[in-house]
């Protein structure tokens, strides 16, 4: 009988999380500071995950519960590697294909990815949460722990700093903006 | 409509505007030099962060499936105990199997069957599972762990952890939900440790304090790997 308590659990506990992988994933490869540490970084959000949901604990929705696990580990192996400085590998690692739209100018991954990694945490967390990750700015705010209208705006100023750094800012040619925007994913 | 650019581009970005401001806000773009580079830069922003998007490898899927199955256990192995904690328990280790031995000396078949799976095990796991569990030390006497299985034997939880080198050197780190009785064919060596070889692989059980077996081809890589379990610190 316990046996079987405990598949039914294993089960509803992957069912509900195991869509979240690539968002956690994506979360860890932007938090660690090489790709073997943010694959362990994930296996411990989900170990630390399925300790909860063991012992009881049910999220509304799984993306923003396994963000908000992923982001706490992920800032506590930061403060270990500055203490133990190592050379980042900011994006090294395999790499797996996926959508690659960025409107202006064709821009080298690695170049992004550096220019993200040296924004201020705020607004590089709320980029990160929204625009790598795919969360909502209301998920977003309820990860990091502020109001939505503060979600927003450090999403809105983190992006603004991002396009900046990569020079991709200028002005082009007037337009109405596109019907319907929405970050939301 | 108050002119405020970064809440106003926000707010437009975000979609939260209803059709008719958002027909204003648009007509106000094409004039206002300040809401118009706070949209396009968010949206150069938004673009390329959205490109660092990446799938997550298999392998890590295949993680995430393992975690249920890998909690349990693990913690057996505890990393880091000083040298006082780990000869006072040595010594009553060494008590305990004494005791067992002698109890259960003529019971040949089983030990000798889970002690012989092991070190098949060691020149090939694979009727042993994939698992996500993380080895007690990344690395041991200069090889690095490259990979963690998972078997049952006699109902009981099996976990290895195999380390190696380019060269071939390599070992088997075993450790199950119970403990591994001492077979027929086993060597005493000292606390209650023993060896004994299978078919050319050497099998050396140590206590950590639970008796954990180091398995390999090369008898010295053996016992140094056992050393360096049992004696390192935190």
């Amino acid at each position: 009988m316990v046996r079987w308590r405990r598949v039914d659990t294993e089960d509803a506990f992957l069912e509900a999380t195991q869509p979240a992988v690539d968002l956690v994933f994506n979360l860890a490869r932007r938090l660690a500071a090489t790709a073997p540490d943010a694959e362990d970084l994930v296996q411990e959000t989900y170990l630390r995950a399925w300790r909860a949901w063991r012992s009881g604990t049910r999220p509304r929705r799984a993306e923003p519960w396994l963000a908000t696990i992923c982001l706490n580990v992920g800032r506590d192996r930061a403060r270990w590697a500055a203490r133990h400085p190592e050379c980042p590998d900011i994006d090294g690692g395999d790499h797996f294909e996926g959508p690659s739209d960025v409107a202006e100018t064709a821009i080298d991954r690695v170049e992004v990815a550096a220019a993200l990694a040296g924004l201020p945490e705020t607004g590089r967390v709320a980029v990160i949460l929204s625009d790598v990750c795919g969360l909502t700015a209301r998920e977003v705010a309820e990860v990091t722990g502020c109001p939505l209208g503060t979600a927003l705006a450090r999403i809105h100023r983190g992006r603004r700093a991002l396009a900046e750094r990569l020079g991709v800012a200028d002005g082009s040619p007037r337009e109405p903006g596109r019907r319907g925007e929405s970050n939301a994913s | 409509m108050r002119h405020e650019p970064e809440r106003l581009a926000t707010r437009f970005l975000d979609g939260r505007m209803r059709r008719p401001e958002r027909w204003r806000y648009e007509r106000h773009l094409v004039e206002c030099a300040d809401c118009w580079t706070q949209v396009q830069q968010a949206r150069a922003g938004r673009s390329a962060a959205e490109s660092l998007r990446i799938v997550a490898p298999a392998r890590i899927r295949e993680r995430v499936r393992a975690i249920p199955d890998l909690d349990a256990g693990t913690d057996h192995l505890v990393p880091g105990r000083d040298r006082r904690t780990l000869v006072l328990t040595a010594v009553a280790v060494l008590v305990a199997l004494v005791l067992s031995i002698v109890v259960t000396r003529d019971d040949g078949d089983r030990p000798t069957d889970a002690v012989a799976e092991v070190a098949a095990a060691y020149r090939d796991t694979t009727g042993w599972a994939v698992s996500t569990a993380a080895p007690p030390v990344r690395a041991l006497v200069g090889l690095r762990w490259t990979e963690t299985r998972v078997t049952a034997i006699d109902d009981d939880r099996v976990i290895g952890f195999r380390y190696a080198a380019g060269d071939g050197a390599a070992v088997l780190v075993v450790q199950r939900d119970g403990s591994f009785t001492t077979p027929s064919t086993a060597h005493p060596v000292r606390g209650g440790e023993w060896v004994t070889e299978v078919d050319g692989v050497t099998v050396f059980c140590t206590h950590l304090p639970d008796s954990v077996l180091v398995v390999g081809s090369e008898p010295h890589l053996v016992a140094k790997a056992a050393r360096n379990l049992t004696h390192r610190e935190s």
